[in-house]
């Protein structure tokens, strides 16, 4: 059967959702991912508008301010874009058999053997793409091909609004003449180094041998080689739910320090109640491991009303911890996990006055490391 | 030694001490009865160490003795025979020799050493309370105890005995019963806490008639003619419940409880097992109760008819928790105290008992979208 893997882009989508919220911000040069206080940082997004002052996402603040100093430079409303983002997902999910969501303005979806019911696949993409526009006001380019490697490159060629259709049999062609940073994977390093070697152009890594790769990047060549001459995924594994999330540490040494011990798992439950804070849903089991240096392990569960709270989690955990830490011999291996994940609402605790305060500050946390990282910022044991 | 017992009333000291008895501690000699001869009097015990049941009556008999057995075989055998005389043979730590006219029952004995002596108990408090009002008071707040070990002060019913009344508190932090009364006042001041399995328990095996509470600092004890029920107690702080009670409120909503309730109780099936939520969207005269299971596909809207002194709110809660709430209600028409969609819900009887205060407090859920 034909495949046809559609990947979907949101062109410039922080930039479009800010126009949305101010419609002034229209054929300005915008920019978002900057503080616009301090200009520090890089950034997330720019207009097209932006683009042509020769910024890009990725670019330090100062270097974009230097020259575009009249861009209107926002901090980002990521809230609104996780929403906007869930607005296209439930459009696309109208029509698309399997859908896969790869990022906030990012989405895969398999339409094989679909042609009776929607027509051809141009027109299928028109299709979304207009109705996208007339829903939300949101521009999207639309890449369809035989698999998802090609698909992407796709949606990538004609921005903003584009709609790139490769057929079938025509993938290596259509890629042969594209630069090689055009394929997603070949970041600023790869290409210095390939170009150090002679290739520009996806054909050229097309037409070289592949054992050129494989002798010099192992399995990573292999993928980019085979990925240059047209081929990739032709199906898109479904996104499954979520059962758990865990995070787990192996000392260094045999560790015996409690008060380490502690802050380990400290780090740890922050960081389970970050992903899951990420993925919108709570959980109601803590679970415990332990490993102790004779590889003895255990693991203990306990049961929590829904949260998705850093300090609930270490709070239930060091529990587990205080009451299963028995024997007096060094730790190997702590972890911290959650399970029973649910998209149940905060259920408020009356006696928790603290609760809201904190979740409040817990997602502009989230929104910092979000944008700089998960090391930016730390939380600290007393919130 | 022998002594003869009618079966029935056998079989009905047993059942009363049995709901101590535990197979799940690792304590295996818990199974057991502990089974006592003094006097003419006959003695079972039952234990799991957190709750201890003691029940008495005379039997026939010259001898004394201390056996123990399994509970389960021994509360079945007697269960299944007819209102007879049984004579029972006692062969010392061996075996128990259940005769009547139509044949025996040997139940084996284990050493009386092994059964766990229980706690030196020092309860120097006494007051007497009517069994029926207890049960009655266990009954309204048990469902509000809280069952996450993480916060074992709440995994109790909070007892407080002073010049004022006698209040019973549970909560586990969601939702919250105060029932006080009035009418019942005590000398002494105290707060004990109950934990749940001896609340549900007892609650189930009190009788009517004045019962003797006895407590002290760990242990508590609920003596009737007939039985002795005793549990030790949380030692922990109860948290500061008044505290958390709003003082004023925005809005009221006075609605007929079994309407409310019957339209909720119908929204149940269509809650989401994973949202779990109840909407209810409140108009000046009436409230739609909502619920809503996106995944699946199932929906469910209703309007009951209420008097609303604002003029909308939307506020969430959970199904389980709302449907429990109203179904331990039994007032005609009960008022919903509202500050915002956030913020605690009050729920009283339009009009209380005498000398009696039913409070509840429900905390909303915040909707993520």
């Amino acid at each position: 059967m034909e495949r046809v893997i559609f990947h979907l882009d949101l062109d410039a989508f922080f930039v479009s959702v800010e126009r949305i919220l101010d419609p002034t911000l229209e054929g300005k040069p915008v920019i978002v991912g900057a503080n616009p206080d301090s200009r520090r940082g890089v950034i997330s997004a720019c207009s097209y508008e932006a683009r042509k002052y020769g910024l890009h996402s990725a670019m330090p603040i100062g270097q974009a301010y230097k020259l575009c100093p009249n861009g209107i430079y926002l901090r980002g409303s990521y809230g609104e874009y996780a929403r906007y983002s869930r607005l296209v997902r439930n459009i696309l999910s109208r029509y698309a058999p399997v859908l896969k969501q790869a990022s906030v303005d990012e989405f895969y979806m398999d339409f094989s053997g679909c042609r009776a019911t929607y027509g051809a696949p141009i027109d299928l993409a028109t299709h979304l793409q207009k109705e996208i526009w007339n829903e939300l006001s949101l521009p999207a380019s639309i890449g369809i091909a035989s698999n998802t490697s090609v698909a992407k490159v796709c949606s990538d060629f004609h921005k903003p609004m584009g709609i790139t259709y490769v057929i079938p049999g025509m993938e290596r062609e259509f890629l042969a003449p594209l630069p090689i940073e055009a394929l997603p994977g070949i970041g600023k390093v790869t290409q210095r180094e390939l170009n150090a070697k002679g290739f520009f152009k996806l054909g050229d890594i097309a037409r070289a041998p592949v054992e050129y790769f494989t002798i010099a990047l192992g399995k990573v060549g292999q993928e980019l080689w085979e990925r240059a001459n047209g081929e990739g995924n032709t199906v898109i594994s479904g996104e499954h739910e979520q059962k758990s999330i865990s995070k787990e540490h192996t000392f260094g040494k045999d560790e015996t320090d409690i008060d380490k011990m502690k802050g380990r798992l400290f780090s740890m439950s922050g960081e389970v109640a970050q992903s899951l804070r990420k993925q919108g849903v709570m959980a109601t089991n803590v679970i415990l491991k332990l490993r102790y240096s004779d590889f003895t392990t255990l693991t203990r569960t306990v049961k929590i009303s829904p949260d998705d709270d850093d300090k609930i989690f270490y709070e239930a955990v060091l529990r587990l911890f205080e009451k299963n830490y028995t024997r007096r011999v060094s730790v190997r291996l702590l972890g911290v996990g959650v399970a029973n994940l649910t998209h149940a609402g905060y259920q408020e605790d009356m006696f928790d006055e603290q609760a809201g305060k904190r979740k409040r500050v817990l997602s502009a946390v989230d929104e910092l490391r979000d944008r700089f990282g998960d090391h930016y910022i730390k939380i600290g044991a007393g919130l | 030694m022998k002594f003869t017992v009618n079966s029935k009333v056998l079989e009905r000291k047993l059942s009363k001490v049995y709901p101590a008895v535990t197979t799940k501690s690792s304590i295996t000699e818990l199974e057991n009865f502990l089974i006592e001869i003094k006097n003419g009097v006959l003695t079972v015990t039952a234990s799991d160490m957190e709750i201890f049941l003691k029940s008495s009556m005379n039997v026939d008999t010259d001898g004394e003795l201390v056996a123990v057995v399994k509970a389960k075989q021994l509360l079945d055998v007697v269960r299944g025979l007819d209102d007879i005389q049984l004579t029972i043979e006692y062969e010392r730590d061996s075996r128990l020799i259940i005769n009547y006219e139509k044949g025996k029952y040997t139940v084996p004995c284990e050493s009386s050493n092994a059964y766990p002596s229980t706690v030196a108990v020092e309860e120097e408090k006494e007051i007497e309370i009517e069994g029926a009002f207890l049960r009655e008071a266990f009954a309204q707040t048990s469902f509000a105890i809280s069952k996450e070990s993480i916060r074992p002060s709440m995994m109790g019913l909070l007892i407080e005995f002073s010049l004022d009344g006698i209040r019973f508190v549970a909560t586990d932090g969601h939702r919250m019963v105060r029932f006080t009364d009035k009418s019942r006042t005590f000398s002494t001041s105290e707060g004990k806490i109950l934990p749940e399995k001896a609340v549900n328990t007892f609650g189930k095996l009190l009788s009517d008639g004045l019962i003797n509470i006895s407590f002290g600092l760990s242990t508590i004890t609920f003596k009737s003619e007939e039985l002795e029920m005793r549990s030790r107690l949380i030692n922990q702080k109860f948290p500061d419940y008044n505290s958390v009670i709003p003082v004023d409120y925005n809005f009221s909503m006075k609605v007929n409880r079994q309407e409310f309730h019957s339209a909720v109780k119908r929204m149940m099936p269509f809650v989401s097992n994973d949202i779990n939520q109840i909407k209810l969207d409140i108009g000046k005269d009436f409230v739609v109760v909502s619920a809503s299971d996106t995944e699946k596909g199932f929906e469910g809207t209703e309007r009951v008819n209420c008097e609303f002194t604002g003029d909308s709110l939307v506020i969430a809660f959970k199904g389980q928790y709302l449907n429990e709430v109203l179904s331990h209600l039994n007032h005609d028409s009960i008022l919903l105290k509202l500050i915002s969609p956030s913020k605690a819900c009050t729920i009283e009887p339009e009009v209380q008992q005498e000398s009696q205060d039913l409070l509840i407090l429900l905390m909303p859920i915040r909707t993520v979208n």
